[in-house]
């Protein structure tokens, strides 16, 4: 139970600090928004390492925990509809043996996206956010491209320190 | 790299293109709102073909509406930003004339 507690802890802080390292680094200036998702890399490595329930117990708290921190309620809202899209369907295609690494996570960088817009849609009217959708797409498909190799890469070496699975 | 991540890109590319191809159809503004500081005072069709002389308090502006663009032909006002202003289609976009407080906006 410690261990876990421990082990839990120290991905959370990696989440959080990974989030905090990025939004110091103006990836785009051209479209706000447009990011690579460092923090979402440790949510997927956390999905491969141990499972799907651990990888949401850490990206809600993390929300919660940098929303507060560093941002505002409606941050919280956009990043929650994100996080909620994109985690509910990568759990659904990790299943799918068709599917690999890449696919989950370009999926998931994706459907973070679609989440988003989908707040600022019912926020400021679908009209005013037409023009982001494509760029927004094509986005999450490169940053979860990315990510999935980062988790690709980093998974092998990690599998050993985590010993036995699921905590 | 599976089969089935390839579909994954190909679908997010088509569904891109087609809002890309929706964003460029809906953007195209279909009428040109004219104000005197806050007060509506014309709405003319962008498909038209038509010069509007507005008179205002402190001068006038003559708005071209052709081929599916408008811009500010002719001011007498100081400094003509209106006039070099590049011609607005889409929705949004504007012509401002500050000191005779007159605007044209795309809706």
């Amino acid at each position: 139970m410690n261990k876990r507690l421990a082990r839990m802890a120290m991905l959370l802080a990696l989440a959080v600090i990974m989030g905090y390292l990025e939004a110091l680094i103006p990836v785009t200036p051209m479209i706000p928004g447009i990011k690579i998702g460092l923090a979402n890399y440790v949510i997927v490595l956390v999905m491969y390492l141990f499972s799907i329930r651990e990888a949401v117990i850490i990206s809600v708290l993390r929300i919660i925990l940098v929303g507060f921190l560093l941002s505002n309620l409606s941050m919280i809202l956009y990043s929650l509809a994100g996080a909620f899209f994109s985690l509910t369907v990568m759990a659904l295609l990790k299943r799918n043996p068709h599917f690999s690494i890449y696919g989950v996570s370009m999926a998931g960088g994706i459907m973070h996206n679609v989440g988003q817009l989908l707040v600022a849609g019912a926020l400021m009217g679908f009209q005013a956010i037409l023009w982001y959708v494509p760029f927004l797409l094509l986005a999450g498909l490169l940053a979860g491209l990315l990510i999935g190799c980062l988790v690709r890469v980093s998974y092998s070496r990690l599998e050993n320190i985590t010993g036995e699975r699921g905590f | 790299m599976k089969k089935a991540d390839g579909i994954i890109i190909a679908a997010v590319l088509l569904v891109a293109v087609f809002f890309l191809a929706m964003a460029w159809v809906r953007g195209n503004g279909q009428t040109v709102v004219l104000y005197d500081d806050v007060t509506e005072i014309g709405r003319y069709p962008l498909t038209d073909e038509r010069t509007i002389r507005v008179e205002l308090e402190n001068g006038y502006n003559t708005v071209v509406i052709s081929g599916g663009t408008v811009s500010v032909s002719e001011a007498d006002c100081a400094n003509q930003v209106c006039v070099h202003t590049t011609a607005a289609s889409r929705v949004g976009d504007t012509v401002v004339c500050l000191p005779h407080k007159f605007y044209v906006v795309i809706k």
